[in-house]
């Protein structure tokens, strides 16, 4: 049912508009204001309160530089919330650490969103099918927050698994990476379908990841190693193994000309198919 | 309950100072504060393009850029793209050439869009320009005018490097 | 692989006329337009798709500081029709007492600012009774259904000619009837080797131009100035006459350049309320609709296609019947003329013994559905183009082979008391098929590949339409064309400066096309049917050729001699090599405060009431395509590896913008042939109610390759056989791809659009697939 009043940039409500400089001052006001929103990129923010989402009060939190940071250390890749897409894709140090990441992040979108987006608003815009959560979630990686009572972690895929997993009034500082992990393809061909990502994590396992087919990502693992997936699965091996992954999933969603029963369908079909590929093709005929 | 923040910037070449609502949107400031027609609005939400503007050269959705992250900025729109005695920049002309549009209201956001494509990837394939093209939408065309207007301009530019390369100056 | 588009082709087609306004981003468009005094308009919308409203209680709202006005259907006392729509006249201006699809318009606000307005629409309370929504045809025609409107309204009759027949609102839920029978096809069907009937569902999208709906009116004084980007700029100077029981002459309708159009912005839409809330204001006031209200303001119409046709064993095709149910959605808009089209040009581009038609159109609580682009000329060849496929493969024939059969040669009437074919559509079809690259697929590849074709008609012009112009051209031979075809983005600044500067042998550049304003430009039917060129274009001919004729007699005069001796030349009279400049000649004649030669043209197609529609058409516009295609079988989707589309302009004037209508129709048409689509959910809400939602084609969704033609057959009825494309892009594409798709897989998908989801469905039927997994 669509809104009676029409969506309109001229209908965004007046707000106070803060804009801390230290994630420590953000947070205080996170927790001082009832009604704040904090405000990154302002893709996600912007678009929805010109659909008539009020706030009295909106915390920009692009003067805050330790947001931007991508810092390795303690055996993890840490990247900031306010990274961009763009940065993710183009930062030195995450080419380096996670080659596979900042690749998967050159087609997402576009070049304009890629530059105003930010890891944060698009791991928490809670839009099924955005790029980041995935990813980060096939990495295994741990999302930091930011409460008054000092940092809290949770696994990005159990927020992947649950947006509740998130604590109020908390401020996400950055994803930290495990070292070794990284993203081994992000496939973004059966869009809007969903998109697969596979990442292989610290320990050497394989994770898939499918999202848009549900409300939010799925993270599972495959049951085998990263040596093995690039050693070759044969078609008939990799059909195997993604059908075995997908017959865990929970019911997927309907979407325009996108069924659920499409979707479940064509989700291991598109798995097995990226699996066979990761071995360069060598055994796929 | 708005409390009005000053900012500078650039604008096309000339430096600008306002004071915008906190609610209020660059495309806004730029269209109806000052008079910048060629700053025009379609889909509202960031998909379209059309609203595009060069921020610090990169090209940003100005229905859904805060005006107060202008401050310290320079602003390019489309009818700032031009220098000098020209009328058209490059990109502009070779638009013109291959007539490269219709009925213009995606234009502008179209030479901005490509002319940080140029700027990024000089001698660009069509794969790169199909990619960023995914920046626009252009409802008349079919794109494939606009693709050959983009690779013209890569092209004469290449010619002008040659040509600057090939014959020294006297 | 050679590729013909190279850039270097490009700069001597020369530049558009409108280029530097555009590329510049100069414009102006409508929204450019601000009055002092001006007051923003917004409206409020139905979230139900049939509801009774009991209540509006706009009380909060117009106690807001800086709110007007607020406007409901209980505010429309100064029209004295309060309804608009073409031939059946049944919109309201704003909702009475019943909304009848999610959009519809319940209220509008008149404040100082937009923001203003958009608090004050939120504090609008409207208290509705909802009613069983009828959502699609088969709702509406239900025994049990209800009736939409329950009256008959103020409505026009539509008169055609030979064997046609028109009813307005004839039955419940049914806005219009069309039939047309051209011979006896019963007995025609009797004697044919073999009947098929086929059906076919053509879904629909929205016009999506970029330039949201926007229109400005003051309304104040003595008359009502309006700045709309509407493209019939007088059509609507009369409904409004009409509507408000005024004068043509009280109203000024001017014209920016229309940011696309592609008929969602043709006739009569909201100026009427902005022209009331003006008068009721007493100020200016500027209505503005979002993109997202542009797609809830029309659409395409979607339809039920039933082809009966007979053929003989040989392949000769003998008789066809036609019967088209459109889904007209909640309002007339226009409609009926999209009926009548449909179901005249579904008989295709063929020789039939006998032919009959029938099309109505379906009221449902949907968004009103009518122009688009193609105006049933897309419908029309989506079902003849893919039956005619079907047929041939049932046949065993060669799909191209069986069409050449039966194709309508040139000179040939297309139907008795019609005009005369006026293109080769054998040779479109022989380029198509000799310029489509197809290969086999990859051993292995989980993929089929097909390629195929077809040959999408439409008329151009009907209605016995008329054209003027007028031209006047200053002492140092700067020329000013006036006429009322609009610059929607097909290019009519351009040929009418290229037709102008050709005549008068001066440069393109000293030829200014000026803006649309019904006080000053010559009378104009609308720039509908891809007749800008055709006709317009003619009478500017006609009215340069006034021109000259003035310039070559004052130069007779001058030089004493006869006319016929002399000719133009950049600005000069040309007698051999003597050249006579004409600046200071026609100051020596009117003196030093200078003059003004001016001409003008008219060119008035006549009505025939022995033609079908009451006039002959004007011309005949061919769309040839030919697709290849792969469709995976895991998946069912499918990815378009070549395409080969081409059009007949008779004679280009602007090849660059020719090339610019095919191509861009083609793409808007692949994606509504695999993806993009006005949708509702299974319980009735609009499932694309914004850009984000609503998907159309980008880039990345052109063919692998692609290469557009133009064929110049010269026998078009504008100047120098020239003749209309801006609608041919569309016409197509869909059959070319389903005809595609079964050449693949063998699979026949009648159900457009052809989404992943419904090619794995018809492969499984097929067993093509692999079963799914338990």
């Amino acid at each position: 049912m669509i809104d009676p009043v029409p969506r309109s940039r001229k209908r965004i409500a007046p707000f106070h508009l803060h804009r801390p400089s230290t994630v420590a001052e953000a947070v205080g006001l996170l927790a001082d204001l009832d009604d704040a929103m904090p405000m990154a990129g302002g893709i996600e923010v912007l678009n929805r309160m010109k659909a008539g989402l009020r706030a009295s009060d909106v915390i920009s939190l692009s003067g805050i530089t330790e947001l931007a940071a991508v810092q390795t250390g303690a055996g993890a890749l840490c990247i900031g919330a306010g990274v961009t897409l763009h940065g993710l894709a183009r930062h030195e140090t995450i080419r380096q650490s996670t080659p596979g990441l900042a690749t998967a992040m050159i087609p997402v979108a576009n070049v304009r969103i890629r530059h105003q987006a930010t890891l944060g608003g698009n791991v928490l815009a809670g839009t099924p099918h955005y790029d980041v959560l995935p990813c980060l979630a096939a990495l295994d990686a741990t999302l930091v927050l930011a409460t008054t009572g000092g940092t809290v972690d949770i696994t990005a895929r159990d927020f992947a698994a649950s947006a509740e997993a998130m604590p109020p009034r908390a401020l996400l500082l950055h994803a930290a990476i495990p070292g070794g992990a990284d993203v081994l393809v992000h496939d973004r061909s059966m869009l809007p379908g969903f998109l697969l990502t596979l990442g292989r994590q610290a320990d050497g396992t394989v994770v898939a990841v499918v999202a848009g087919a549900h409300t939010r990502p799925q993270a599972r693992s495959l049951g085998i190693t990263a040596g093995e997936l690039a050693g070759g699965l044969t078609p008939v091996a990799a059909t195997a193994v993604a059908r075995d992954w997908a017959r865990t999933l929970p019911p997927m969603r309907d979407t325009l000309h996108m069924s659920a029963g499409w979707r479940h369908r064509v989700v291991p079909v598109a798995l097995s198919r990226l699996l066979a590929a990761q071995g360069g093709g060598r055994l796929a005929a | 309950m708005n409390d009005l923040i000053p900012i500078r910037f650039r604008l096309n070449g000339i430096d600008r100072k306002a004071a915008v609502e906190p609610n209020q949107v660059l495309a806004d400031l730029l269209r109806d504060d000052l008079g910048q027609t060629d700053v025009r609005v379609s889909c509202d939400q960031g998909v379209c393009g059309v609203c595009s503007v060069l921020v610090d050269g990169v090209p940003v959705t100005a229905c859904l850029t805060p005006a107060f992250r202008a401050d310290g900025c320079e602003i390019v729109t489309a009818k700032g793209l031009a220098s000098g005695s020209d009328a058209l920049s490059d990109v502009q002309r070779a638009f013109v050439d291959v007539s490269a549009f219709q009925c213009g209201f995606c234009t502008p956001g179209m030479v901005i869009s490509a002319t940080a494509l140029l700027a990024a990837h000089p001698a660009p394939d069509r794969a790169t320009i199909v990619g960023w093209l995914g920046a626009n939408v252009c409802r008349c065309t079919g794109y494939q005018m606009i693709i050959e207007a983009i690779e013209l301009a890569a092209a004469r530019r290449a010619e002008t490097l040659h040509v600057r390369i090939g014959e020294p100056a006297d | 692989m050679a590729d013909d588009r190279r850039p270097n082709r490009w700069p001597a087609d020369g530049a558009r006329r409108d280029a530097l306004d555009k590329v510049s981003g100069e414009g102006p468009y409508t929204g450019d337009t601000r009055l002092p005094g001006m007051l923003e308009a917004r409206v409020l919308r139905s979230p139900h798709a049939h509801a009774m409203i009991r209540a509006i209680d706009t009380t909060a709202a117009r106690a807001l500081p800086g709110v007007h006005l607020v406007a409901t259907g209980a505010d429309l006392g100064l029209l004295k029709r309060i309804t608009f729509g073409n031939w059946v006249h049944d919109q309201p201006v704003l909702a009475t007492d019943r909304v009848r699809y999610e959009g519809d318009m319940v209220a509008a606000v008149v404040a100082v600012d937009e923001a203003t307005a958009f608090r004050a629409l939120e504090a609008i309370r409207v208290d509705y009774q909802p009613l069983p929504p009828l959502m699609d045809i088969d709702a509406a025609l239900a025994p049990d259904a209800a009736d939409m409107f329950g009256v008959k309204h103020p409505n026009v009759h539509m008169k055609l000619g030979r064997g046609a027949e028109t009813a307005n609102e004839p039955r419940r839920n049914v806005l219009f009837d069309y039939s047309f029978t051209d011979g006896d096809v019963d007995a025609a069907l009797a004697t044919a080797d073999r009947v098929f009937t086929d059906r076919f569902h053509f879904s629909r999208i929205a016009h999506f131009y970029m330039e949201p709906w926007i229109c400005i009116a003051d309304a104040r004084a003595n008359r009502a100035e309006v700045w709309t980007c509407n493209q019939d700029p007088f059509l609507l100077r009369q409904d409004l006459s009409e509507m408000f029981g005024l004068p043509e002459g009280h109203f000024r309708i001017r014209a920016s350049y229309v940011g696309g159009g592609f008929g969602g912005k043709s006739y009569c839409k909201h100026e009427p309320l902005a022209v009331l809330l003006s008068m009721l204001a007493g100020q200016p006031v500027r209505l503005q609709f979002s993109l997202d209200e542009s797609l809830l303001t029309l659409t395409q119409h979607a339809g039920e296609l039933e082809l009966t046709t007979g053929v003989m064993n040989d392949g000769t095709l003998v008789a066809r019947r036609t019967a088209i149910l459109l889904d007209g959605g909640a309002y007339a808009d226009a409609s009926a003329q999209v009926a009548v089209r449909a179901g005249y040009r579904a008989a295709g581009p063929y020789r039939w013994q006998a032919y009959d038609a029938s099309a109505s159109v379906i009221r449902t609580t949907t968004i009103p559905a009518g122009s688009y682009r193609g105006m049933g000329g897309t419908q029309a060849s989506y079902a003849s183009e893919s039956q005619i496929d079907m047929i041939a493969r049932r046949l065993g024939m060669d799909p191209l082979a069986f069409r050449h059969r039966n194709l309508i040669p040139a000179g040939v009437p297309f139907k008795t008391g019609d005009s005369a074919v006026d293109a080769d559509f054998a040779s479109g079809l022989d380029r198509v098929a000799a310029d489509l690259r197809h290969q086999p697929a990859p051993a292995g590849a989980p993929v089929l590949r097909g390629k195929g074709f077809a040959l999408g008609l439409k008329d151009g012009g009907s209605f016995g339409r008329l054209g003027k112009a007028a031209i006047k051209i200053t002492t140092d031979g700067r020329v000013l064309v006036q006429c009322g075809a609009m610059e929607i983005g097909q290019g009519a600044t351009t040929v009418i400066s290229r037709l102008a500067a050709d005549v008068l042998k001066v440069p393109v550049e000293w030829v200014r096309y000026a803006q649309v304003d019904t006080d000053t430009t010559p009378f104009d039917q609308g720039t509908h049917a891809s007749c800008a060129t055709a006709l317009t274009g003619t009478a500017v001919y006609e009215a340069a050729m006034r021109v000259r004729e003035q310039l070559l007699e004052i130069g007779a005069e001058e030089l004493g001699c006869d006319i016929s001796e002399l000719d133009l030349a950049e600005w000069s009279i040309r007698r051999g090599s003597e050249i006579l400049p004409l600046e200071p000649v026609i100051k020596r004649r009117y003196g030093r405060f200078g003059f003004e030669i001016t001409g003008e043209g008219f060119i008035h197609h006549p009505k025939d009431p022995s033609a079908p529609h009451g006039a002959k058409h004007l011309y005949w516009m061919p769309h040839w395509v030919g697709v290849s295609l792969e469709v995976d079988t895991g998946t069912g989707m499918i990815r378009i590896l070549d395409m080969v589309t081409g059009v007949d302009a008779g004679h280009a004037i602007h090849h660059g913008g020719v090339r610019g209508q095919d191509e861009g129709g083609t793409l808007v048409a692949l994606a509504q042939s695999l993806f993009e689509e006005i949708a509702y959910t299974s319980d009735g809400a609009f499932a694309t109610p914004t850009p984000l939602d609503y998907r159309v084609a980008r880039a990345a969704d052109l063919p692998g390759s692609y290469r557009s033609f133009i064929l110049e057959s010269g026998l078009g009825p504008g100047p120098m056989g020239a003749k209309g494309v801006g609608e041919a892009g569309m016409l197509g594409v869909a059959a070319a791809v389903a005809n595609a798709i079964e050449d693949a897989t063998g699979v026949r998908l009648t159900d457009m659009p052809f989404t992943p989801e419904k090619v794995l469905a018809a492969l499984d039927a097929a067993g093509l697939t692999e079963p799914p997994a338990p």
